[in-house]
């Protein structure tokens, strides 16, 4: 009888740790390979809108790409050169001046959430006025794409031979939060490198370097 | 061949030292199994491993000049001396980095010696004071105010104590606070002091000052115990303009008299032992020798003839030589000035009416200062220690601690701080606004290029907060300035008009006033600045503790060095623990020494360097070599006081923590010299291609190095800048005892000849970048390979650490990372490079030949779409060298500096008999000896 007890007992234990384990076993990868990472940001800032809708150049924001080895995520002082005039969706905006227009009143400015919390970080006051009486907060963006500290890669070659942005990053365009898409390790590096011996992009040729010293010192 | 020998043990038995295996280090098989067993494991858990969220946190207003990940200069001047060298502080995302020379200044032209490079360590102290101290305890700027006002209100003697300050603005700022009071007077010591050239001048030319050595226009240099090179004046500044004449078309002649080996004295075509307190006689024999009257004299302590050969020489270069004397004695300056002036020197060689404001020193104001103390109301003391810098320390201190009030600008708390009611602690000099006149005519700014970094406060601030007129450095430097001021920003320096002080020769009164008697019995003691140390304000900075001394290769201690002679006599090896009158000091048998001499290194012994008890790994078998309160090193200044000098052996052995005979090339062909005349004629043979390795391919460049043996005068500047640039870690003295130490360039120092005749060669040695490279072929996971451009790389993360191309390199250059010598201290890592990768236990490293710097210039040019320039990618070892020996290129391109060199007769490579095809080269040592052949080599 206890036997048979700790047989179902231990069987169902099987199973069960079965189901929880197959998805992680099948979720086993390589070290270092994080595609698919596609953490929460700290504010709700949408590729596919900016980049997508808006048609946005990468390199307006990203403009480190050309200058450093980062490309870098822009300073808040860069959003602010629109969201000085854009504070929430037109739709929202549009609602905001009807409903004033019915109150025979002057409509109000309406700032959205996500958008609130740039003008949190920078200390503004609904005048677009540094508020001195409170502190600025630095935005505490989370990393996605990174390549261990041995690696330096460096954007600069790669823009100026003419590489897109999604060869690496994958369509950011149509992604409303940031995933990573490729893996990023050294195979898959090295499998775009070999290739590059002088063949022709984007009208020049393209040489990579394929030596160790190239991204490893 | 010469046989060249690095210590006096390879001399008598030469056999290197290998490392001993005493059989505790060995595994058994169930450790084994254990350790296989874990770490299996542990690659199981990594596996798992989920991504790191590392946070990025971009600027809010980014400002213009800043891009992340991009490295900016900023000019500025160099405090690690008076000299103010220009330099360019190298930042990276708004913290300095690196500190490089400013190829524009017009002194030091691009170098910068191994102090100044260090500097960028000392920013990130983490026990520089951070906050002023009152009465010993931390306080705030407001009380320190109200404090030093209220003690100042019925003040009437007020001294402010200082070393030489070079800087105008501070100087009219302490003259403004001084002349509120009734009696208040400024007064500058150095040490070591160059008063007594200073005041020779004022006897002779009627201007107190020092004058400013042109070694460049001079064919004949004679010193007599002036350390030019080393730590004399303005070392960098000198070492510029002396190896500027080692060449073959106008070599110049050096002869250097001197009781110890010093670094200049180890360049010198000609050197003499000679013992200190001869020097009168000697110069007085020396200017009778060239015609001006004299005495009868004791004659020479040598063969009078020496002399007489050097005095030809200087006559024959009327206008073309330079005479320079390091003595403390008025006397010998007064005869050197006059040598100079019969010799036609002052105009062309040297300059006195544009002087040198690099050592401003009185001895005899510090003497009233001391003799006026116990009536002194309020001492202030800035930029110097005197409890620990002078001879009579004790007394001072005694004195100073009965003083109302004393005030200190130190940045550490040091032994003279002890006794101050206030410590206001200046900033960092990578934080502060300064300007500096080092020489007649030059002026250089110094800017800040990181906010200060603690509640710190700059010291001609304080000093004008208490002179009543509130005004910030950068407003007192600015409103003076007349010139072009974002100019002088850009530059670091500007041209200013000399003011002519009409100085005109005026000869002391006949008979000259030379020494006329033999030099005492005993022994003398020599007292010098180590080249890291200098007077001690450098002790708290590892990496110069960690250097090797250029001579003895010593790092982590001073000693004292004995000439072999002597120490036969006195039954003393290397390592015996001696005492020298009441100071207990390893012993070092230093060939070329006078056997009357006792050489021992000042800057040593200060408080608060028991701190580096702490530096190094922690494991069983870690031995400490500092109790709790026990310094580095021993102060030894106050033995200059001591008439009689007592060696007494203690029959113990101290550990010389000494490198020269480690990574040792067992024996094989190492240096190379010849003469002028014999460059002509030699020419490299080419090293014959067929052997075991393929012919390697020939990329799109193909780097390469050269260093000139005749300009490298060993002062270690370029085992800092590699140190700086490439994050080599600090491993403590017990590591370089175990032949650990990370350095990836090693200066090799060689000995010829003995007694009268030695003569040293100077070799920085780094990885040789061989074209067939021995390491790579037996590294089992192809952890060091080659590049398509040349270099030898070693690639940190493959390496396994099997330390097998160490074995199979004939250079010794391959440093094995035995622990994580990482910082212990989380706030010195700022200073780490970010563009290189800081190296884990278990990685073979070695030089890179900066290959980082390569990729960025590859990169910018890429960008531009142009070819790399020629001299766009500097080493950082060529870009600080205050010799210019280094040159770094393109071999492919024939128009290449490096391509130049390669053809010079004078090129050789390490060991060409191996065929390893290095890509460092080296020119030929340049000597006017006609016994310097060139040696045969085996095979």
């Amino acid at each position: 009888m206890n036997a048979r007890i700790v047989t179902i007992v231990l069987l169902v234990a099987a199973v069960f740790s079965a189901i929880a384990l197959v998805p992680r076993v099948l979720a086993l990868r390589l070290p270092g390979d994080h595609s698919g990472f596609e953490p929460e940001q700290p504010i709700a800032f949408s590729h596919r809108l900016h980049s997508g809708e808006l048609n946005i150049p990468c390199l307006y924001c990203h403009s480190g790409a050309e200058r450093s080895r980062y490309a870098g995520i822009p300073a808040a002082s860069t959003c602010m050169n629109c969201h000085r005039f854009v504070s929430a969706k037109r739709a929202d905006v549009r609602a905001e001046e009807e409903l004033a227009k019915k109150q025979h009143r002057k409509p109000r400015i309406v700032v959205s959430s996500e958008i609130q919390k740039l003008y949190v970080a920078l200390a503004l006051d609904p005048k677009m006025q540094r508020d001195v009486s409170r502190p600025v907060r630095p935005i505490l963006w989370t990393r996605i794409h990174q390549v261990p500290d041995f690696v330096y890669f460096d954007h600069r070659p790669h823009v100026a031979a003419g590489l897109v942005c999604q060869k690496c990053h994958g369509p950011v365009e149509t992604m409303e939060r940031v995933r990573q898409i490729e893996t990023l390790n050294m195979g898959w590096c090295v499998n775009c490198h070999r290739g590059r011996d002088g063949t022709i992009v984007k009208g020049h040729p393209a040489k990579a370097n394929s030596d160790c010293s190239a991204c490893h010192f | 061949m010469k046989n060249y020998y690095r210590s006096i043990e390879e001399l008598e038995a030469p056999i290197a030292p290998h490392e001993v295996d005493d059989g505790r280090n060995e595994v058994d098989r169930r450790d084994f199994l254990k350790l296989a067993g874990f770490s299996v494991a542990a690659v199981a858990v990594s596996a798992c491993q989920r991504p790191i969220a590392n946070k990025a946190i971009p600027y809010l207003t980014a400002p213009d000049e800043i891009v992340p990940g991009r490295a900016y200069s900023v000019a500025s001047t160099c405090h690690g001396c008076a000299a103010r060298c220009g330099i360019l502080v190298k930042c990276r995302d708004g913290r300095p980095i690196k500190i490089e020379g400013n190829p524009d200044h017009p002194l030091s032209r691009g170098g910068v010696c191994a102090v100044g490079q260090a500097m960028v360590l000392g920013l990130y102290d983490s026990q520089r004071l951070g906050a002023p101290l009152l009465h010993a305890k931390v306080s705030d700027w407001r009380s320190i105010d109200t404090f030093v006002a209220q003690k100042l209100a019925g003040a009437k003697r007020v001294r402010v104590l200082s070393s030489t300050i070079p800087s105008p603005v501070t100087k009219r700022v302490i003259d403004t606070f001084l002349a509120r009071f009734e009696d208040g007077r400024h007064v500058t010591y150095d040490v070591p002091s160059c008063s007594a050239i200073s005041d020779a001048h004022e006897q002779t030319h009627g201007v107190r000052a020092v004058p400013h050595y042109r070694f460049d226009k001079a064919g004949v240099i004679v010193s007599i115990d002036a350390d030019f090179l080393g730590t004399w004046i303005s070392p960098v500044e000198f070492t510029k303009q002396w190896s500027s004449r080692r060449n073959v078309q106008s070599l110049s002649w050096h002869a250097q008299l001197e009781g110890r080996m010093s670094l200049t004295g180890s360049n010198a075509d000609q050197r003499l032992r000679i013992d200190p307190r001869q020097t009168g006689l000697i110069l007085t024999h020396l200017a009778a020798m060239l015609g001006e009257p004299c005495a009868t004299m004791t004659p020479l302590p040598f063969k009078s003839v020496i002399l007489e050969r050097i005095a030809e020489r200087l006559l024959a270069a009327h206008g073309n030589s330079l005479v320079v004397c390091g003595s403390g004695r008025v006397e010998d300056q007064l005869l050197v000035n006059v040598v100079n002036e019969r010799l036609g020197n002052y105009g062309a060689t040297l300059d006195i009416s544009a002087p040198s404001y690099q050592k401003q020193g009185s001895d005899r104001d510090l003497v009233h200062l001391i003799a006026d103390l116990p009536a002194t109301d309020a001492l202030l003391v800035l930029g110097c220690n005197p409890v620990y810098d002078l001879a009579n320390g004790d007394e001072v201190a005694k004195l100073i601690s009965r003083l109302p009030l004393v005030v200190t600008f130190a940045s550490h708390a040091d032994e003279t701080s002890k006794y101050a009611h206030a410590v206001c602690p200046d900033h960092h000099p990578l934080e502060s606004w300064d300007d500096s006149e080092p020489v007649a005519g030059v002026y250089a700014v110094t800017q800040p290029a990181v906010s200060p970094l603690r509640n710190t406060r700059a010291a001609v601030e304080s000093l004008a907060t208490w002179s009543g007129g509130p005004g910030t450095a950068y407003d007192l430097i600015k409103s003076q300035f007349a010139g072009d001021w974002d100019k002088t920003l850009h530059d670091g320096y500007a041209s200013v008009p000399i003011a002519t002080n009409g100085s005109k020769f005026n000869p002391p009164a006949p008979p000259l006033p030379g020494e006329n008697k033999q030099a005492p019995a005993g022994l003398a003691i020599v007292l010098y600045p180590a080249m890291a140390m200098l007077d001690g304000r450098h002790a708290h900075n590892a990496w110069l503790h960690e250097l090797p001394d250029p001579i003895s290769k010593v790092t982590w201690d001073n000693y004292a060095c004995l000439s072999p002679a002597t120490a036969k006599k006195n039954e003393i090896a290397d390592g015996d623990l001696i005492r020298v009158n009441d100071v207990e000091l390893p012993a070092l048998v230093q060939p070329g020494q006078h056997d009357n001499v006792i050489a021992i290194a000042i800057g040593y012994g200060r408080i608060g360097t028991d701190r580096f008890a702490k530096i190094g790994p922690k494991w069983l078998q870690a031995r400490t070599f500092l109790a709790p309160g026990e310094t580095v090193g021993k102060r030894v200044i106050q033995l200059a006081n001591h008439q009689n000098v007592t060696i007494v052996k203690t029959g113990r052995k101290a550990g010389l923590a000494t490198t020269q005979l480690h990574n040792s090339m067992e024996g094989r062909a190492p240096v190379e010299e010849t003469t002028p005349a014999a460059a002509v004629r030699d020419r490299d043979q080419p090293a014959s291609g067929n052997g075991l390795w393929p012919v390697m391919a020939n990329g799109e460049h193909r780097w390469a190095l050269a260093i000139d043996l005749a300009r490298c005068t060993g002062c270690s500047g370029c085992v800092i800048a590699c140190q700086a640039e490439n994050n080599v870690p600090v491993v403590g003295k017990d590591e370089v005892l175990r032949e650990r130490e990370m350095h990836w360039i090693r200066i090799d120092r060689y000995y010829s000849g003995q007694g009268d005749d030695v003569s040293t060669v100077h070799q920085p040695v780094m990885c040789q970048h061989c074209g067939n490279a021995p390491c790579e072929t037996v590294c089992p996971v192809l952890a060091t390979v080659h590049s398509s451009d040349g270099l030898n790389q070693q690639i940190y993360n493959r390496c396994v650490g099997t330390r097998y191309c160490e074995n199979n390199c004939p250079y010794k250059v391959r440093r094995f990372n035995w622990f994580n010598y990482s910082h212990e201290d989380r706030f010195a890592n700022l200073v780490l490079n970010p563009d290189v990768a800081v190296r884990s236990r278990g990685v073979m490293e070695k030089c890179s030949m900066c290959t980082q710097r390569i990729e960025e210039a590859r990169i910018e040019a890429k960008q531009r779409g142009a070819a790399i320039a020629d001299g766009a990618i500097r080493m950082a070892c060529e870009q600080s060298c205050p010799a210019d020996a280094i040159v770094f290129g393109d071999l492919n391109n024939p128009k290449s500096r490096i391509s130049a060199v390669r053809h010079d007769p004078r090129h050789y490579r390490l060991l060409e008999e191996l065929n390893v095809q290095p890509a460092v080269g080296y020119l030929k040592r340049l000597t006017h000896s006609s016994e310097a052949t060139v040696p045969q080599r085996e095979g």
